[in-house]
């Protein structure tokens, strides 16, 4: 169980990984077509959603999405389970793929991109199948270590005599144009962060965070700075033709006195923890999810009597990381497992061995076709193609986020109903 | 059991960390850094480069790279240089051919001086801009300018003063060692940023050769979108920084009853306005002034209250002449090298027609500048 500190991290870290998924391009390539207006209106809509959801979920102290849809029928649960699965996979994979390409644009053009991959396929899939605490843990670490260099950048960027204000006004005088729905889609990823407690809230054992006016005030920041900076620094019309904005303006900042002169570097480091994170943080919801499916099964052959179905869950998982150890895998399995679970592990060894074996054995199952499937993306996606499915994943993604809002409230009514 | 995963957590993160030092795949002995690149433009046949195909005769470059050898102390000034140079029909292809004539590998990750000839900057830069962007170890915080006579000659002057090689260049062009206000330090993301943009033409600063191992910075080129229209002297750049910049240091001077006095800036400060004049012409407003020291006068009067005063007002009128002299004959060249069609953009709301209005008012620009020099100090004498 951990504070609700935690939901600001799940937040922050969707709004500043938006520069890796495309939402700048969405938003460049709209600039005299009311990009700067679908920011305002996103910023509601965005945090509109967002509050709903929290105080939706704070509804479900300790469960996920498969228990909250438990009460719906299978058939209903299913489906939507499997396309909120997809999504956070899509989500993951974009980010995933985006980020080898950049890689090898900017660090190392010689290394084949397979190999890159590789490289951070082996991270997440080893990452995401992880505890839910343990990857809240990892990412207030890295959020911890990245935010004051994203910060230092920022200042470093702003500050800059060179950043054209007269660029930044030119495309603020286009505020009164009707905005489009790409836009909207691409600006409202940033508030995206609180979709994660459909798995996560499984830690929270409360979910009532203050300040939420932050997030609309930082949202909107966030996105202005995303947008309107790049501007600043290759012009109105210039913008258009960086492929990634924000990695050229990285370039175009000086910083003599700072580790290295060229910020592209840190930025670079910076965005690649920070891209992992995310990238875990998705994956194990999606691994999750569709995890469930089985689950319920298990439940009904073994037909345990005792525990509440999120401590069934939370248990499961944890106790399939530790029996990894056994295969051949992970040596970073987590250090931070519950010492119960281990003890619980010891004292019906003998029933629960060979079940923590094939839910292990059953992760990667769900593991390799997420694996091969993004291995098949980053080889057969080239730039251009890369950018379209990234766009594609933008504007797919917000009706995905209503329909989860939806069902959700769908799901609180019918238990309010029942009781 | 977990002692032992925690100690091979621990050894498993030392063996990453040897993977840390890495060059990737190729040692700094086996690279050749570039510090400054070149390129001319070639007219005469002759040289014709060995790749590039004989059909496009009129388009041939000449690509000069200053490479480095590492190798011991820097502080010494032992430093070598070698300067390489092969003439294609793109500027790509001689980089390629040039890399058969070094026996290390070209590492453009240090290139930070990026000279165009003055011959090729009166052709066609374009080919030569978009390289530098396109490429992604060539850094957009990288100095570009043109040199005189030939990039190659100016790419070729070492100064006494330098102790690694092409270093003065990057001292002077990014203003981080001499602080002259003569130079109009551009990056080349500024220089592609101009290039591109509505409103707002490019300009870059002009290295001349001396002498065989002077150089000297302070001129200005004026480009449009392709070439270079118009040359800016040294004092006309120095207007350019003082409108451009905040805080420039420099010093001018101002005749008062015959007596030269030379007054030193301590703060500046510059801005302009559009404004709408009664018969609809577009008036652009600079508003410039400073804070100054008196540095010398060469009558050595002891100077009083009311001398700082006239003196002051006497250099405000001498600004305003000169600034405007100065705007009158950039628009006279029909360019906007201090982007006064993008602030017209930028304050104008009606988006569709702002750019056509712009062409319109353009040609019948007035200029008005309002000048306030306070030399406030005599220096340490009265």
């Amino acid at each position: 169980m951990v504070k609700e500190r935690y939901y600001y991290y799940l937040y922050l870290i969707n709004a500043l990984i938006n520069i890796i998924n495309f939402v700048p391009r969405v938003l460049t390539g709209n600039r005299f077509e009311g990009a700067l207006m679908s920011i305002f209106v996103s910023v509601v809509i965005g945090s509109t959603l967002l509050i709903i959801f929290t105080k939706l979920i704070s509804r479900f102290p300790g469960e996920g999405l498969p228990q909250i849809y438990a009460d719906f029928p299978r058939v209903v649960s299913i489906p939507l389970l499997s396309i909120f699965a997809i999504l956070w996979y899509v989500s993951g994979a974009v980010t995933l793929v985006s980020f080898v390409d950049i890689t090898l644009r900017y660090i190392s053009p010689d290394l084949s991109p397979l190999y890159a991959i590789i490289g951070y396929l082996v991270l997440v899939t080893l990452c995401s199948r992880l505890t839910t605490e343990s990857i809240l843990y990892a990412l207030e670490i890295t959020i911890i270590i990245n935010v004051p260099l994203v910060t230092y950048i920022l200042i470093k960027a702003l500050f800059n005599p060179y950043l054209s204000w007269d660029a930044v006004m030119e495309v603020i005088t286009h505020l009164w144009t009707m905005p489009k729905y790409s836009s909207i889609a691409g600006a409202t990823f940033i508030f995206t962060g609180y979709v994660n407690l459909a798995i996560f809230n499984r830690a929270f054992h409360s979910m009532k965070p203050r300040h939420l006016w932050l997030i609309p005030v930082s949202g909107l920041m966030i996105l202005l700075i995303t947008f309107l900076v790049p501007i600043g620094y290759h012009g109105t019309i210039g913008v258009e033709h960086q492929v990634y904005s924000w990695f050229s303006t990285a370039d175009s900042i000086r910083s003599e006195f700072f580790v290295v002169e060229r910020v592209l570097f840190i930025f670079y480091f910076t965005y690649l923890s920070l891209s992992l994170v995310t990238a875990v943080i998705h994956w194990h919801i999606a691994l999750e999810l569709i995890k469930s499916f089985f689950e319920k099964k298990d439940k009904k052959k073994s037909n345990p009597s005792s525990g509440s179905s999120s401590m069934n869950s939370s248990s499961s998982s944890s106790s399939s990381s530790n029996s990894s150890d056994s295969s051949n895998s992970t040596k970073s399995s987590n250090s931070s497992k519950s010492n119960k679970s281990n003890k619980s592990n010891k004292s019906n060894k003998s029933n629960k061995s060979s079940r923590d074996r094939t839910t292990s054995n059953r992760d990667w199952w769900i593991l390799a076709p997420m694996v091969l499937a993004t291995l098949g993306m980053g080889i057969f996606l080239d730039q251009i193609k890369l950018e379209l499915v990234g766009q594609w994943f933008l504007y797919v993604r917000l009706p995905g986020e209503l329909l989860l809002v939806a069902s959700v409230f769908a799901a609180y009514w019918r238990r309010k109903k029942r009781a | 059991m977990r002692k032992c995963l925690n100690l091979m957590l621990v050894i498993l993160l030392f063996m990453l960390s040897l993977l840390l030092a890495g060059c990737q795949f190729k040692d700094v002995d086996r690279r050749a850094f570039v510090l400054g690149l070149a390129v001319d433009s070639v007219e005469k046949k002759e040289g014709q480069g060995e790749g590039g195909g004989g059909g496009s005769k009129k388009h041939l470059v000449q690509v000069s790279l200053k490479l480095a050898i590492p190798e011991g102390d820097p502080t010494k000034r032992s430093q070598e240089a070698i300067i390489v140079s092969q003439i294609s029909n793109s500027i790509p292809e001689a980089v390629r051919l040039l890399k058969s004539k070094v026996d290390k590998e070209l590492d453009f990750s240090h290139c930070k001086t990026l000279l165009f000839g003055e011959g090729y900057a009166k052709t066609d830069i374009r080919e030569m801009s978009d390289w530098i962007a396109r490429r992604r170890d060539i850094q957009l915080i990288g100095h570009v300018a043109v040199a005189r006579p030939t990039a190659k000659e100016v790419l070729g002057v070492r100064m006494i003063s330098e102790r690694v090689p092409a270093y003065a260049l990057i001292l002077s062009l990014g203003k981080e060692g001499t602080e002259s206000p003569f130079i109009v330090s551009i990056y080349s993301y500024n220089f592609r940023r101009h290039l591109s943009e509505i409103g707002a033409d490019p300009i870059l600063p002009l290295v001349e050769k001396e002498e065989e191992d002077v150089l000297v910075i302070n001129k200005a080129m004026l480009f449009d979108k392709q070439r270079v229209r118009a040359e800016l002297t040294a004092n006309e750049a120095r207007l350019y920084n003082l409108l451009k910049t905040q805080g420039l240091r420099t010093s001018f001077n101002v005749e008062l009853d015959d007596n030269i006095y030379t007054y030193n800036m301590e703060t500046t400060r510059a801005k302009f306005k559009l404004l709408k004049s009664e018969e609809g012409k577009m008036i652009v407003q600079y508003k410039v002034g400073g804070r100054a020291v008196l540095e010398d006068n060469s009558k050595s009067v002891t100077t009083t209250g009311p001398i700082l005063e006239q003196v002051s007002k006497a250099a405000s009128k001498q600004w305003e002449k000169e600034i405007k002299q100065f705007l009158v004959k950039i628009h006279g060249t029909g360019l906007d090298p201090l982007g006064w069609g993008l602030r017209y953009r930028a304050i104008s709301w009606n988006n569709e027609t702002e750019e056509e209005e712009w062409r319109k008012l353009y040609p019948n620009l007035e200029f008005s500048v309002k000048a306030d020099v306070r030399i406030q100090y005599s220096g340490m004498i009265r």
